[in-house]
């Protein structure tokens, strides 16, 4: 058994069912996800890859509580989310925030760049400067330019969009951001741009991730692990290299990772 | 502005189509006033072919419209041939009565609908109960056609004699004091009102709740969701001015139907609206009178159109970032 300190993040048996059907009608029960476990080091990637529907993004609405799951057991920095009353739960899971792959639609298009950021420093009941100069701060952090606070969302880019969906992500200093196919939507060289953003915020952080993808050639440029889910169930795991090998992944894959495009970018 | 501006020359560019199809339609319908009165012997033909060219019936259409909208420019509307007069201030007399109704019966409805629709919206997953208990109501009320509401209404104040079954004042409150008068006609609003609130409940309820859950499961909503934002918060917040854009639209239209959401309740009530002068009109082929019924409504529906535009720029700051560019 391990340490509780080991692991940031750590999902026992975790199973979600979403049944159909009226009280009249025959019930239709749908496996989401089904015992599935995992555990999440400190500034570990872990990519849940799968193709759609297989439970990905189920299970990370169970992590943010979105859903509840049917059973199984999440473990924030060894604490049990089920062992704690309301708000302490509430309060812990805010180690672990969601990023949405729709950056359109997961910012509110009435509201500005600079109160989306800022929204959830409002849990911390922060007077409203001290709110909006974290937020600014944030929005320096994620490369958004604090002179473009008043801008509503759908004056930005896609890239900017996702790159605000960070900032608010990162105004509650997480432990754990999981990150639903983020890269979805966007061009190439944008999805290079968000990949170097994500690694420099991870080492300036210390954070955590877990990178949701349909994609198993993006994953493993991005991941130390990969964690390949089908029809609910984790059913194989293993370093990037181990998939290379294991599922004939061009080599150029995690040559191309960008950690090494990072480290051949900082040393030439 | 331009927004606003656009709207504008859009609403006068229909209120002109309106008046020009009215014309050619009642130009197209078989027969006219005159018609009657010629199967009574006691007129002659020679008094009905004067009173035809009199009223202008005998000239052709362009000449005819053009004549009316001289008449509009003064004020008259025309000329009405049941009552030998002109049409404005017989319809603007009517239109208050209706508007008075009406008017109320919107502000209730709305008032009503609103929370009651968020209600629905909000408990649907931790109070399932409260709405399954909405729905029920208002598919029960949906399923009530607005005359047997009319008619349990009229039952209603016959046998208990809360409020009045018709009408709009008692003859005998004419001289009594403003107070009383004031009673008396509370008295007689409470029947259409009741049945006007309670056919337009139901729909806007529905539409109410749907906007809400929609805005609730819209992706931006269940992000904050996600980041632990509070429920009421993330209602009234978040949810609540999501939802307001379909259902300010939908305030325009109940704005717009003032004068004609109530005809054929104020026909089965006796109010001494808009309705009943506009069916003995339809019946009577009083044309001035349907025409002008017809464009009052017209302007109302733009008017309507034009405030539901104006909240909409004032509630959604993307139509005014759009307008500045």
């Amino acid at each position: 058994m391990n340490s509780p300190s080991e692991f940031v993040l750590e999902a026992r048996n975790l199973a979600k069912t979403y049944t159909q059907g009226k009280w009249w009608q025959k019930k239709f029960h749908c496996h989401a996800i089904e015992n599935v476990s995992f555990a999440l080091r400190p500034h570990e990637t872990l990519a849940l890859v799968g193709e759609s529907g297989c439970g990905k993004t189920t299970l990370a609405m169970c992590l943010v509580g979105l859903e509840t799951p049917d059973s199984g057991e999440i473990l924030v920095e060894g604490t049990s989310l089920q062992s704690l009353g309301k708000s302490e739960r509430a309060s812990v899971r805010r180690e672990i925030q969601l990023i949405f792959q729709d950056s359109a639609g997961a910012l509110n298009p009435r509201m500005s760049a600079i109160e989306i950021v800022e929204e959830p420093l409002l849990l911390r009941g922060q007077p409203r400067a001290e709110r909006r100069e974290s937020a600014e701060r944030r929005m320096e952090d994620v490369g958004i330019s604090a002179k473009w606070k008043h801008r509503l969302p759908h004056e930005f880019s896609g890239g900017q969009r996702q790159r605000l969906a960070i900032a608010r992500a990162l105004t509650l200093k997480p432990k754990v951001l999981i990150l639903d196919e983020v890269f979805e939507g966007l061009d190439l060289s944008i999805q290079g741009q968000i990949a170097n953003l994500l690694i420099d915020l991870q080492q300036a952080h210390g954070l955590s991730y877990i990178c949701i993808s349909h994609n198993l050639a993006l994953a493993a440029q991005f991941a130390d692990t990969i964690a390949l889910m089908d029809r609910g169930r984790i059913v194989e795991k293993g370093s990037p290299e181990e998939f290379q090998r294991r599922h004939s992944l061009p080599s150029a894959l995690t040559a191309s990772r960008p950690e090494a495009a990072m480290s051949a970018h900082s040393g030439a | 502005m331009l927004f606003l501006t656009r709207r504008l020359l859009h609403g006068i560019l229909l209120l002109i189509g309106v008046s020009l199809l009215s014309f050619l339609f009642l130009q197209l319908a078989p027969g006219n006033f005159f018609d009657e009165m010629r199967l009574n012997p006691q007129i002659s033909r020679d008094t009905v072919a004067a009173l035809y060219q009199q009223y202008g019936l005998g000239k052709p259409l362009p000449v005819r419209y053009f004549a009316w909208l001289e008449s509009v420019a003064k004020g008259d509307w025309g000329v009405s041939f049941a009552y030998n007069s002109p049409v404005a201030p017989l319809l603007f007399s009517r239109s208050r009565n209706t508007l008075l109704l009406t008017g109320l019966a919107t502000a209730f409805s709305w008032m009503i609908a609103i929370p009651a629709g968020v209600l629905s919206a909000a408990s649907r997953r931790r109070h399932r109960w409260v709405d399954d208990t909405g729905t029920l109501i208002t598919t029960f009320l949906l399923a009530t056609p607005d005359l047997l509401l009319a008619l349990g209404v009229l039952w209603l104040a016959i046998h208990t004699r809360w409020f009045h079954a018709g009408g709009m004042l008692s003859p005998e409150s004419a001289d009594s004091s403003m107070p009383s008068r004031m009673k008396d006609l509370a008295l007689h609003l409470v029947a259409p009102l009741v049945v006007l609130v309670l056919g337009s409940l139901p729909v806007l309820v529905r539409h109410v709740r749907a906007a809400v859950v929609d805005a609730l499961n819209s992706p931006h909503v269940r992000a904050v969701e996600a980041h632990g934002i509070s429920q009421s918060r993330i209602l009234f917040r978040h949810a609540l001015p999501t939802a307001a854009s379909p259902l300010i639209s939908l305030f325009g239209f109940s704005l717009g139907s003032l004068l004609s959401a109530s005809v054929l309740i104020e026909v089965i009530m006796n109010w001494p609206g808009l309705g009943p002068l506009l069916l003995e009109a339809i019946l009577a082929r009083d044309v001035y009178v349907v025409i002008g019924s017809v464009m009052l409504s017209a302007m109302f529906v733009v008017c309507g159109m034009l405030i539901a535009d104006l909240l909409l720029f004032l509630a959604d700051p993307r139509i005014r970032t759009e307008d500045l560019a």
